[in-house]
């Protein structure tokens, strides 16, 4: 019987560690390589929350720099999946924009955008 | 079985911590029957004193310097579902409530219309006194269109 637990434990611990791999994996390709976009505006509107919450300018500034980079770095991957697949640019409302999560993250960047341009 | 079991539970612990955090179900895009709505939220302390809007006569919804230092500008950007084409011309109420109560206890603005980066929006600025969670209702109106759709969202002040 106590073999049989540990045996049980040892397999559920062995799932868990191989499950936190992936997960961690999947997070150090993002953004360079193919992006979620459903993860990604997540990550985005979490380096948001963290940009307005912060009181010190210098480290507002910092922070402001990162977020237009994340910016950048997802339109790049934005566009880089509208021109796969055949090869020729997609049109603007054919299948790949219609994909919803894309069309968040687009939108979410653009709004980002405007906030950064009204901020000082 | 009695050493080994703390060492898996310590490990599953460190585990447990370095997962990514789960999303809060704060929601930042919302649709109704016929649009999709994009929120953002930015504390006045942190707005330029005179940015661009579509009257450039006019302040930023009165004057940001007028507002309370715990006033949010709450803005949206807006798009029918049906074609995925942006809402020029809308009419838009919002409004704001602690707690998502709808008691009648919210505060109600129409979201003035904005221009800025070259894209339209609309914004206002709502108090949001204490943190905690908000409740913000719009009520989405458009030109020869019947009625109007509501859209909600929960936003979460820090």
């Amino acid at each position: 019987m106590k073999v049989k637990t540990q045996a049980w434990m040892g397999t559920c611990f062995g799932g868990v560690l191989l499950l936190t791999g992936v997960m961690v994996s999947a997070d150090a390709t993002a953004p360079n390589a193919e992006i979620d976009p459903q993860v990604y505006t997540q990550r985005m509107q979490a380096h948001w929350q963290s940009l307005i919450q912060e009181k010190d300018p210098q480290k507002r500034r910092v922070l402001i720099e990162e977020h237009r980079a994340m910016m950048r770095a997802g339109q790049s991957a934005l566009d880089a999946r509208r021109h796969a697949g055949s090869g020729m640019e997609q049109p603007r409302h054919g299948p790949m924009m219609r994909n919803h999560a894309m069309q968040d993250m687009n939108r979410m960047m653009e709004l980002h955008s405007m906030m950064l341009d009204m901020m000082q | 079985m009695n050493r080994i079991l703390p060492v898996y539970l310590a490990i599953l612990a460190f585990v447990g911590m370095s997962a990514p955090v789960a999303a809060s179900d704060v929601s930042y895009h919302q649709e109704s029957q016929s649009y999709r709505a994009y929120l953002g939220v930015v504390p006045v302390g942190l707005l330029k004193k005179s940015p661009s809007l579509v009257d450039h006569d006019k302040q930023l919804h009165g004057g940001a310097d007028q507002q309370p230092a715990t006033a949010q500008h709450v803005m949206v950007t807006l798009f029918r579902t049906s074609d995925d084409s942006r809402l020029l011309n809308a009419t838009v109420l919002a409004e704001v409530e602690p707690s998502g109560l709808f008691d009648g206890g919210g505060v109600t603005k129409p979201l003035e219309k904005m221009i800025t980066s070259g894209t339209v929006a609309y914004g206002n600025f709502f108090d949001m006194p204490k943190t905690g969670e908000y409740a913000i209702e719009l009520k989405i109106y458009e030109p020869h269109v019947n009625g109007y759709e509501k859209v909600r969202f929960k936003y979460k002040r820090y």
